[in-house]
């Protein structure tokens, strides 16, 4: 029976191969990332709900969603959001990205996740191309944070 | 918001493949359950996903499944066992008559999340 089209998070069913369950202590990386997710998710801010995270997480491209790891999605999502909802810019990102770099010597890409196609999915228009132009002209419902603010989830 | 079905009702889920974020997983789109509890209405996570504000509610059920219809022999599991997953009424639909819930029978362990 045909199954329907489904994205790289739908994984139930598949076989998975061995789990390591060994335990581990969180890095100091992963620790800064959950705090800075509490942090920007923390009311009265509030600038995201946990369904636009998910989505944002399942919104990754297929390989990178199964290449990363759990708060390297978060990571990824933080930063799609962030951009999304006007809070920083593309370009801004970008510069203090490489200003990082260069202070610990690193090369390497801008840290961006490859986005898959929304295919449907209703997306605002003119958010793909992020940028500082795309996420001011934001008039759709999701631009401001301060629409975040009066509805609790 | 009323519910639209009852625990023991038989219910089929839409195999709808519409992209973007959805509650439903795929391994269950097109299989049949038994809804054993509703859970009332809940902003729709579809429409809060994208920003929107999430009406209207959706009622949120729990529907099992037995394992033999949801991989219908494909692959290894445990041929007895079920699985109980949370589903959206507008996932469901209606699929002949009620049968009186299996009261009995364990629902199984695993929990689609």
């Amino acid at each position: 029976m045909p199954k329907p089209k489904r994205g790289a998070h739908d994984m139930g069913g598949d076989r998975a191969g061995p789990i390591d369950t060994s335990e581990h202590l969180p890095t100091l990386t992963e620790r800064r990332i959950d705090a800075m997710m509490l942090l920007l998710r923390a009311k009265p801010r509030a600038f995201w709900r946990t369904d636009e995270n998910r989505r944002a997480i399942e919104s990754l491209a297929p390989e990178t969603y199964r290449s990363s790891g759990y708060y390297q999605k978060w990571a990824y999502a933080m930063r799609a959001l962030l951009v999304e909802k006007g809070i920083l810019t593309e370009a801004e990102v970008d510069r203090r990205l490489a200003e990082v770099r260069r202070r610990y010597g690193l090369p390497g890409p801008a840290g961006k996740a490859p986005r898959r196609k929304p295919a449907g999915a209703p997306l605002p228009a003119g958010r793909e191309g992020g940028g500082p132009a795309g996420a001011k002209s934001g008039a759709k419902p999701s631009a401001g944070a301060a629409v975040r603010k009066s509805g609790p989830a | 918001m009323s519910a639209r079905f009852k625990s023991g009702d038989r219910v089929l889920v839409r195999n709808d493949d519409r992209q973007g974020h959805v509650r439903t997983p795929s391994y269950l789109k097109g299989r049949r359950g038994t809804v054993l509890k509703d859970f009332g209405a809940w902003p729709n996570p579809e429409s809060l996903a994208y920003g929107g504000d999430g009406l209207p509610p959706k009622v949120n059920y729990w529907v099992r499944f037995d394992m033999d219809e949801v991989w219908r022999g494909d692959g290894d599991y445990a041929h007895r066992d079920s699985v109980v997953a949370e589903i959206y009424e507008h996932w469901l639909e209606p699929l002949g008559p009620s049968e009186p819930p299996r009261a009995k029978r364990r629902p199984g362990r695993r929990r689609a999340a």
